[in-house]
């Protein structure tokens, strides 16, 4: 059965996972071609990096070795790999399951609860907006990151599939290999959670108030 | 259309494959519905926080060889080297600081002893002692032929990576021997071994920019380019100075992007990337779209053109 798939963040059309460009080198690359790997890994690498960022934050001091894991995780799991997704997509769900264990690693280790991530220097310095607009702006991702760390994985990760990295729910759906009724109700928990901390959220208020 | 599907209309806008209908659509949603809004908010600032910086291409082919590489060759992980950065310096402070006291002295003795340790060092093969490190704050006369740096590990460019993410810095001889130069000490009796300096301000560099310290690392850069124009650490020193400037003086860095696209070599297309993000933002539109044009024309296969094509076709920079 084909399906269609999207890779978000990029202008490809459809394509049905038999025209997936990458499929062929995917399969090289299970069999053991060095070189199709390398040119596979080319890519999907900067849709690794993309998820890494978002899950963590662009300017997290390890974006590169989280990146690599990511990576090194893709790499390990191709084997597994048997087309039921696009390979842009199980590289998406990989990095993002790598991400997030990474990022529930360090949380671990920090042994406490992390005020509200810290605005950068750089990013005032040269910003016409005032910081707590800033902070507004930054709040709505900090939530969501919240929220992956404690979820349920299902929940986590279609919240994180469809919030944190665009995808429609038929592609979480697809991406997941879970029927689209299972998605929608897990997507529908988490997005109730994310919708009661909205709320509450100080940072968020003109965002609430601008909404009839 | 369900209520849940109402953030599938987010996700394609995102994308910009609305029709005209399901743009309607998403119009009053998001004037009606925290849902919607919430999520159309986040995803904006989730692209802005995941977009592609200059520098990139170049931290991507370095993890690519990382993780094609053999295993015993995988660089250790980054808050390993952070420790190595700090101890090894410290390690070889405490050296020259003993020695120091020891020369003050005027320990005839231990200068003796000193030398002889030295030369033992210089002929026995295997890695010996560290030699004594002279302080960074005296800034010796570099031997007449000073050795070349050793490349460093940037996998398919000539130039170093703009980030060695705390490599040691070369002050230790028999790991990094080919990054140092050999100097006679003034009383020709004690050998010191010298980093590059331009290596060692290029590594100083990037710690200060990792730690946060922005400004400073910019300054060090600054100093690299005037003192060491024609190093190997020329050109990224100048692309991590453009970056850091692209937010706070855009004019400043489109300056420095100019120059690093001028002097072609493995930067050049995050120099064209760099300068089609600053021109833009001075208001030159006619160089970003040139400079998009040359990246995609250059650099077909490069993470930045794909970027480049959807920007040039849509018309939006």
């Amino acid at each position: 059965m084909l399906r269609l798939v999207r890779v978000p963040g990029t202008n490809a059309p459809i394509r049905s996972v038999a025209e997936d460009e990458l499929w062929p080198l995917a399969q090289a690359a299970i069999e053991g071609n060095v070189v199709a790997l390398r040119t596979l890994l080319t890519a999907v690498s900067p849709n690794i990096l993309r998820v890494v960022r978002r899950v963590i934050g662009a300017s997290h001091p390890d974006v590169e070795d989280v990146t690599q894991e990511c990576a090194v995780e893709f790499v390990n799991a191709l084997r597994r790999f048997r087309g039921e997704s696009s390979v842009q997509h199980f590289a998406s769900r990989v990095a993002l399951r790598a991400a997030m264990n990474a990022r529930r690693r360090q949380r671990a280790a920090k042994r406490g609860t992390p005020g509200p991530e810290p605005i950068e220097a750089d990013e005032t310095a040269g910003n016409h907006s005032p910081p707590d607009a800033i902070a507004a702006s930054r709040a709505s991702m900090q939530l969501a990151r919240e929220l992956c760390d404690e979820l349920p994985a299902p929940q986590a990760e279609a919240l994180a599939l469809h919030c944190v990295l665009g995808y429609t729910m038929s592609e979480v759906a697809s991406i997941c290999g879970a029927p689209l009724e299972t998605v929608r109700s897990r997507l529908r928990a988490a997005k109730s959670a994310l919708m009661a901390r909205a709320l509450a959220d100080p940072r968020l208020r003109e965002l609430v108030e601008e909404t009839a | 259309m369900s209520q849940p599907e109402y953030t599938d209309l987010v996700c394609k806008a995102h994308r910009q494959e609305l029709n005209p209908d399901e743009e309607r659509r998403l119009d009053e949603l998001l004037q009606t519905s925290l849902e919607v809004r919430l999520m159309d908010h986040m995803l904006s600032e989730f692209e802005r926080e995941s977009r592609m910086c200059p520098g990139d291409d170049m931290l991507l082919a370095r993890i690519q060889e990382r993780v094609l590489g053999a295993p015993t060759s995988a660089r250790p992980p980054a808050r390993a080297r952070r420790l190595t950065m700090v101890l090894l310096p410290a390690a070889v402070l405490l050296v020259s600081t003993l020695a120091g006291a020891g020369m003050w002295l005027g320990s005839g003795r231990f200068t003796q002893l000193t030398a002889i340790w030295s030369s033992n060092s210089a002929t026995k093969s295997a890695p010996a002692a560290p030699t004594v490190h002279k302080s960074r704050v005296a800034h010796p006369k570099p031997a007449s032929t000073p050795s070349t740096p050793a490349a460093p590990a940037a996998p398919d460019s000539a130039a170093p990576p703009v980030e060695p993410l705390g490599e040691p810095l070369p002050t230790v001889t028999g790991s990094t021997g080919a990054s140092t130069q050999s100097v006679h000490a003034p009383t020709g009796e004690l050998r010191m071994n010298i980093p590059n300096p331009s290596s060692e301000l290029f590594a100083r560099a990037n710690l200060l920019r990792r730690e946060g310290r922005g400004a400073d690392a910019a300054d060090l850069y600054r100093q690299l380019l005037e003192r060491y124009p024609r190093s190997r650490e020329a050109g990224p020193a100048r692309l991590a100075l453009a970056k850091y400037l692209h937010a706070k003086d855009p004019a400043r860095a489109l300056i420095e992007y100019r120059a690093l696209a001028s002097s072609g070599g493995a930067l050049r297309a995050e120099a064209l990337w760099g300068i089609s993000e600053s021109a833009e933002r001075v208001g030159e539109r006619a160089l970003a779209d040139r400079a998009l044009n040359d990246l995609v024309r250059e650099f077909p296969d490069s993470p930045y053109a794909e970027v480049a094509r959807a920007r040039i076709s849509h018309g939006t920079p």
